[in-house]
């Protein structure tokens, strides 16, 4: 077996029976990058010395036999965490200069483990889109065809997840950023609860709905993860003082267990391989013993709408401190303060996140509040009441992760419309702050693209999702992608 | 109905320089956008319902401790105008 195919668990073996020193294992990493990337287009920045420089000093704490969990272990970030020292860029020319004076919570985290953190990963501009298109830099491939999006807005976390350039990846969900890259390029990839992950240091979008969270090779590493990075933060306002045991359910039994199917996520957009495949996972669950319930979510129509409109009024709140003055981007050509802040934010933003920007400023202006932002926010709490309301007789819910496999680089690119629709399988959860997993559960035949399902939790039930998850991933073969 | 007003409104409340050329494809794609949201339209506000959320408990708030800042040199570094320890803009008072 193949170094990058090794998972968390047996690397963090050879690593304490010195087997392998982590300088090796980052060597071999950016090795890999170098000789990948060029293809994939994952990463924006590659910490080379940085890395080299932490794998020495975690070998040093192997050494002594204080190894955790993550110790050594080289990890990719999405490049919307601050990461002190090291350029940080939201994928966007506005901050195409930005070096963080602080680190992220989840940053801090895991150095006070001695993870390694190998580079700073590809996105969509400040994570508004769903392909990674809109990123400022590069376009990501997805590995297992490379004439095709790896999904967004967490697409380069999710492709070097695939293309194996890290052990593990941190990406962050504002409306299905980790779990629909995830499923796009095959990995499994959790979005926690809100609250459970500290946002201090993740560049803010829709502050009440982004999580951190984190894709890898499967869910019982996505739960080690989780462990290390969750907790409360007395930076983060919204962060949670329960403490989850992300790990504690990995070996739950499915005999018992109730899944709820809302019909209409097997209604019509959704791709009928995709249903057909998703309905073959959930039929395994029913041989290990679940009971299957079929449940209504009639909200889901305003989903689009309810994310949207509230995502962007955040947005439109949270990017006015791009202004040019305080840090990146600005301007060469201005003469009065205004046209210095106006300018500088028509060079530094892309399209997209311009039309965000208006959208919910919009929603949030004199005269169009009520219409739109306050029935937006009305919609938030019947959604969570559905959800809630099936949780009382549920234990998990199972939905495609999104309407389609990964499409070609281009398409719909260039229809906002048709990019917010495809993101109905996923922005409830993200609406009600609810944990969900998205782990593979087939390939389509013609092409072979990988094809996502995902388990959504009630708030703080974690554990239970990633248990779920885990049971089917155990019979289940992942297909690596070629390169 | 958006207009090329209302996209200038807009541009102006977003601190987002526009040029007369984009307006016309900025209302097409904005309307569309729009017409997309007004599905909510659909529904009346109908019971009384907590609509500020209920996200911060106010009880877990930190005490308000005096604690050392970041450092002002190292802040400054990421500004493009800078002098003498403060952030420089154009001249606003004429």
């Amino acid at each position: 077996m193949e170094l990058c195919d090794m998972s968390l668990f047996k690397l963090r073996q050879m690593l304490d029976e010195k087997q392998i020193s982590s300088v090796e294992l980052t060597q071999y990493y950016l090795d890999r990058i170098k000789e990948l990337d060029c293809q994939v287009e994952s990463y924006i920045t590659v910490c080379k010395e940085e890395a080299i420089i932490a794998a020495q000093k975690a070998d040093k704490i192997i050494s002594e036999g204080k190894s955790r969990v993550l110790t050594g272990i080289p990890i990719g970030i999405k490049d919307n965490i601050c990461t002190e020292g090291v350029l940080t860029t939201c994928a966007s020319k506005m901050l195409y200069n930005f070096i963080p004076p602080y680190s992220a919570t989840v940053i801090e985290k895991l150095k006070e483990q001695d993870a390694v953190i190998l580079g700073k990963l590809n996105m969509d501009e400040f994570a508004m889109g769903g392909s990674t298109q809109t990123s400022y830099y590069k376009k990501t491939k997805n590995p297992y065809d490379l004439t095709r999006v790896p999904g967004g807005s967490s697409g380069g976390s999710a492709a070097a997840m695939a293309a194996r350039l890290a052990v593990i990846t941190l990406g962050s969900d504002t409306g299905g950023s980790i779990r629909q890259p995830a499923a796009f390029c095959g990995v499994t990839g959790m979005k926690p609860t809100y609250g459970a992950v500290s946002r201090y240091g993740l560049m803010a979008f829709g502050s009440s709905l982004d999580q951190i969270g984190p894709l890898a090779k499967s869910s019982r590493e996505c739960a080690e993860v989780l462990n290390v990075i969750s907790g409360w933060d007395v930076h983060d306002g919204t962060s949670s003082r329960n403490n989850i045991d992300f790990t504690s359910e990995l070996d739950r039994k499915i005999k018992g267990l109730k899944i709820a199917l809302p019909k209409e996520f097997f209604g019509q957009g959704i791709d009928e391989e995709i249903k057909d495949v998703v309905l073959k996972a959930v039929k395994k669950y029913e041989e290990m013993g679940a009971e299957i319930v079929e449940v209504s979510l009639p909200t889901l129509k305003y989903a689009i709408p309810t994310y949207y409109l509230l995502s962007s009024a955040e947005a439109s709140s949270n990017l006015s401190r791009y202004d040019g003055i305080k840090f990146g981007y600005c301007t060469p050509k201005s003469k009065t303060y205004e046209e210095r802040i106006m300018r500088t934010r028509k060079e530094g933003f892309g399209n997209e996140v311009k039309r965000r920007i208006f959208l919910g400023t919009y929603a949030l202006s004199s005269g169009y509040y009520d219409a739109y932002y306050k029935k937006a926010l009305y919609m938030r709490e019947k959604i969570k009441e559905e959800y809630a309301r099936i949780f009382e007789s549920c234990d998990v819910m199972i939905t495609p992760t999104a309407p389609t496999t990964a499409y070609k680089i281009g398409d719909t690119y260039n229809d906002p419309v048709k990019m917010y629709l495809a993101d109905i399988c996923t922005v409830t959860v993200n609406i009600a702050g609810l944990p969900a997993v998205n782990t593979i559960c087939g390939y389509s035949k013609e092409d072979n693209m990988p094809i996502g399902m995902s388990i959504v939790g009630k708030a703080f039930d974690d554990a239970k999702v990633l248990g779920v998850a885990h049971a089917f991933e155990k019979d289940f073969t992942i297909k690596s992608p070629s390169l | 109905m958006l207009d090329t007003e209302l996209i200038t409104y807009l541009a102006n409340l977003s601190k987002i320089e526009i040029e007369e050329a984009e307006k016309e494809n900025l209302v097409s794609e904005m309307s569309a956008i729009v017409d997309l949201m007004d599905a909510i339209n659909e529904i009346s506000i109908e019971d009384d319902i907590n609509l500020n959320g209920k996200g911060v408990d106010l009880e877990s708030l930190r005490e308000d401790q005096i604690i050392e800042s970041y450092n002002r040199a190292l802040l400054l570094t990421n500004a493009s105008h800078k002098k003498d320890g403060f952030f420089v803009v154009p001249k606003i008072m004429e």
